[in-house]
């Protein structure tokens, strides 16, 4: 069924006409077309997919779009501060913690998610909050790493 | 097109009614298994019937002795509730070893229980805590004990139109409670066995025991022969090498000679006698 859709993602009021049963992943990276959201795995299980859902991480493959409809959603692109890269997003690229790309939006949202409601995470508290976020390439010390650097300039 | 109807209730009445339309109609919990199925196409429903906006599904209270936990209560919402805390740490324990933070935000308890997976994570601690849910359907209501709820691989004895509502437990006062899981890594680590055990104690003798084990067999259940077992005893070394060994043959049993039986018999007597040494040693005590 296709029906009109009230959904707010990144600050933004979309109405779309879509089908609730699609996955979030997809109505966001086709219907609304904000393809920096990734899929990965398709099961949830590396988080590449990751959006904040009323603030809080989840992997958008596992969601049906009609959940999102009156909620607030945030993508990577809405991560950035009047077009510059914000605090968190400059770490990555000051630490070496983007590699091939792909897991980063989810990995910042992730990270993201953890500093708006703990400013200064310890290590630990870090690792738990990126647990559903699998790198391939670099590993994850640099990732922490920047995680720490947006920490400690707040 | 995946499904013919996309139902976004409100009112739990209206989610009853929903459930009774023709064809197969689906309840959605948190989605983190009906979405991939979807997805995937192993299932084909002409309807879902999505519970997340019905608010009165989400809440956990303790109303006179008893802790209601509403069945869309998320696996996030419990591991990090106070009350449930305080009143039923194992619980809030299984909720946090579910999956990951994503998982953990979507995942609910009352889909746990309803997907029926023999590895689900909070169904041995509600078992355990002697949980009954609250079931209903339009017109109807029944009141099951949980360990009655499944019955064999993703199956349970829900009717298709029913809803686990709510799940009700009493928390024993001064009981030690603890949940146990061993899996291939710390996150979105599927359990190869989990377990939770519930042991009142006066002057060190255990008065009652409840222990439920999951992933161990087609269902989570509850181990009524080692409960017996530790009725009447204090917890020494004796004690525990009994019991481990029983969990040994309990296991043995219920595996009936699937190649998992060696590995599985040493993990469930592993995580016992890591929850009795705990016990034993003032670990969790509430």
């Amino acid at each position: 069924m296709i029906r009109k859709m009230n959904v707010r993602v990144n600050g933004k009021d979309y109405e779309v006409e879509a089908d609730p049963s699609m996955r979030l992943v997809d109505f966001i990276r086709d219907k609304l077309e904000l393809t920096g959201t990734k899929e990965g795995c398709s099961e949830g299980e590396c988080g590449a997919c990751t959006v904040l859902f009323d603030g809080k991480p989840v992997t958008s493959c596992l969601m049906f779009a009609g959940q999102a409809e009156g909620h607030e959603i945030t993508t990577i692109e809405g991560v950035s501060v009047n077009g510059e890269l914000s605090r968190l997003q400059k770490a990555f690229v000051e630490c070496g913690a983007v590699q091939c790309g792909f897991c980063t939006p989810g990995m910042i949202l992730s990270a993201k998610a953890l500093l708006d409601r703990n400013p200064h995470p310890s290590k630990e508290e870090i690792k738990i909050a990126i647990s559903g976020n699998l790198c391939r390439c670099t590993g994850y010390k640099k990732i922490v790493e920047a995680v720490e650097r947006a920490a400690e300039e707040g | 097109m995946l499904v013919k109807e996309y139902y976004s209730p409100v009112f739990l009445e209206d989610a009853l009614h929903q459930m009774n339309e023709p064809g197969q109609v689906k309840a959605l919990a948190g989605g983190t298994d009906l979405a991939i199925s979807l997805n995937e196409r192993t299932i084909r429903p002409d309807a879902v019937v999505d519970l997340s906006g019905i608010e009165e599904l989400k809440r956990i209270e303790m109303i006179g002795e008893d802790l209601h936990i509403g069945s869309m209560a998320t696996f996030a919402q419990i591991a990090e509730d106070e009350v449930v805390k305080a009143m039923c740490p194992m619980l809030a324990a299984a909720a946090l070893s579910v999956g990951s933070p994503q998982v953990r935000n979507l995942g609910t308890i009352g889909g746990n229980l309803a997907n029926a997976a023999t590895a689900a994570d909070t169904v041995p601690a509600l078992m355990a805590a002697d949980a009954k849910a609250v079931v209903r359907k339009e017109g109807g209501e029944r009141i099951l004990p949980v360990t009655e709820i499944p019955c064999g691989l993703n199956k349970t004895v829900l009717e298709p139109n029913e809803l686990i509502c709510e799940f009700i437990l009493r928390p024993a006062k001064g009981s030690f409670t603890d949940f146990e899981k061993v899996g291939r890594r710390k996150a979105l680590a599927i359990s190869r066995i989990n377990m939770a055990i519930v042991l009142e104690r006066e002057n060190d003798v255990i008065t009652k025991a409840a222990l439920a084990y999951g992933a161990v067999g087609k269902t989570a259940y509850r181990a009524s022969a080692l409960e017996t077992y530790l009725t009447g005893r204090k917890i020494d070394a004796d004690t525990i090498d009994g019991a481990c060994e029983l969990a040994e043959q309990i296991v043995t049993e219920v595996l009936n000679g699937r190649s998992t039986t060696p590995y599985k018999k040493k993990i469930a007597s592993a995580v016992l006698r890591r929850a009795l040494i705990k016990a034993s040693g003032g670990g969790e005590e509430k």
